[in-house]
């Protein structure tokens, strides 16, 4: 009986760590299909916008509402030490590494709304301030806490023109509507390729 | 509890590779059916088979923890990534099985009311899952950290058999489970 009652209860974990990128450096790259589908490869200084525009994107599977927004900087290294809530990696990678949030325009969803919509790190998203009236093309990069939505990195902020300090906390409260587009992560950023100078 | 502790690398599509394919599926109490958790989490039938996609895409995910209920009937699955988890869940009914999540509203008078005492805002959660203390309850675990790092830990039961449903676009059939009794301790 005490045997059945183990296996009626048994759990299950994978605890996914000390992952050794050397180990693993043929199967970077990313997209559907690929050896880590939520590794998106970006050139330039940043995401830019989906190849297509957005047209490509199709209708928003997922949006926000009004709501206040957040500043997620993970992933920003100058940010530890001063966002107490800040840590190393995303939960999505652009070119293998964690999505740095004062480069990349990426937002945070919380985990049980992305797999109810259909929603996948990588994909496009859009982030609209209300106030304003500015929007800029983003990815979802982050998982979030229930609640979460809202939460956008420092680079999509600014370029929506909502200001920060560096403890993360917005001057003022901010509203933004965050739309994500399901199905969307393969589809390339239209970024120009980067030019080499020469010294 | 019977629990393993599984270590490979983070990207989705390698989960389990350093695996033997026997630790790959969990199996259900009364033997007909698995749990095989890849780069997608699938329901097995005793063949093999697979019987219905739990979760398409574990791309992310840091943790995943399966736990069936005595009677084989039903089961509940929680994926921890970056600063959230949420927990997806399927039942039985006759032959046909169907799938659910809790949805985020379950928590959020208990959010509200731990963030007015610990003062912040919910900047990340994580939840693990206890012992089934009926057919069809399963007790939940968890712990919340709050701007400035504050931290409060937490329990809930997660119960089975509640509605209204609703279909969602991925195919869930939200309202299904329901978290009650909510505790912060």
């Amino acid at each position: 009986m005490k045997i059945v009652q183990k296996i009626a209860v048994a759990s299950f974990l994978l605890v996914l760590a000390g992952c050794d990128d050397e180990d693993h450096a043929d199967q970077l790259g990313g997209g559907p299909g690929s050896a880590n589908p939520t590794d998106v490869t970006a050139s330039g200084n940043g995401f830019c916008g989906p190849q297509g525009g957005a047209e490509s994107l199709g209708q928003a599977s997922f949006d926000s509402g009004s709501t206040i927004a957040k500043i997620d900087t993970d992933g920003n290294p100058a940010e530890q030490g001063l966002d107490a809530t800040w840590q190393a990696g995303t939960s999505g990678t652009v070119n293998g590494q964690a999505v740095n949030s004062a480069q990349y325009a990426y937002v945070a969803m919380d985990a049980s709304t992305m797999r109810n919509d259909g929603v996948s790190l990588g994909d496009w998203a859009t982030v609209h301030n209300n106030a304003t009236g500015q929007s800029t093309f983003a990815r979802v990069e982050d998982r979030g806490p229930p609640g979460g939505t809202g939460e956008i990195s420092q680079a999509a902020a600014t370029a929506v023109g909502i200001q920060y300090l560096p403890s993360s906390a917005t001057v003022g409260n901010p509203s933004v509507t965050v739309q994500a587009f399901a199905g969307t992560s393969a589809i390339e950023g239209d970024c120009p390729p980067a030019v080499a100078s020469n010294p | 509890m019977n629990t393993k502790i599984l270590n490979t690398c983070a990207a989705g599509a390698l989960l389990l590779t350093a695996l033997s394919s026997q630790a790959r599926n969990i199996p259900s109490p009364d033997g007909r059916f698995a749990i095989r958790a890849e780069s997608a989490i699938e329901l097995l039938d005793s063949t093999g088979q697979p019987v219905l996609t739990l979760i398409n895409n574990t791309a992310g995910d840091t943790k995943v923890e399966v736990a069936w209920s005595p009677d084989s009937r039903r089961l509940a699955i929680v994926e921890t990534s970056g600063r959230g988890s949420d927990i997806v869940a399927a039942w039985r009914d006759g032959d046909v099985w169907h799938k659910t999540i809790e949805m985020d509203a379950d928590q959020a008078g208990m959010i509200q009311q731990a963030q007015r005492e610990f003062g912040g805002r919910l900047v990340s959660e994580r939840r693990t899952l206890g012992s089934w203390i009926s057919g069809n309850a399963v007790k939940v675990h968890g712990e919340m950290t709050f701007t400035g790092g504050r931290k409060c830990a937490f329990a809930y039961t997660l119960e089975f058999g509640h509605g209204p449903i609703h279909l969602s676009r991925a195919g869930y059939e939200d309202g299904a489970v329901v978290g009650t009794q909510f505790q912060i301790l």
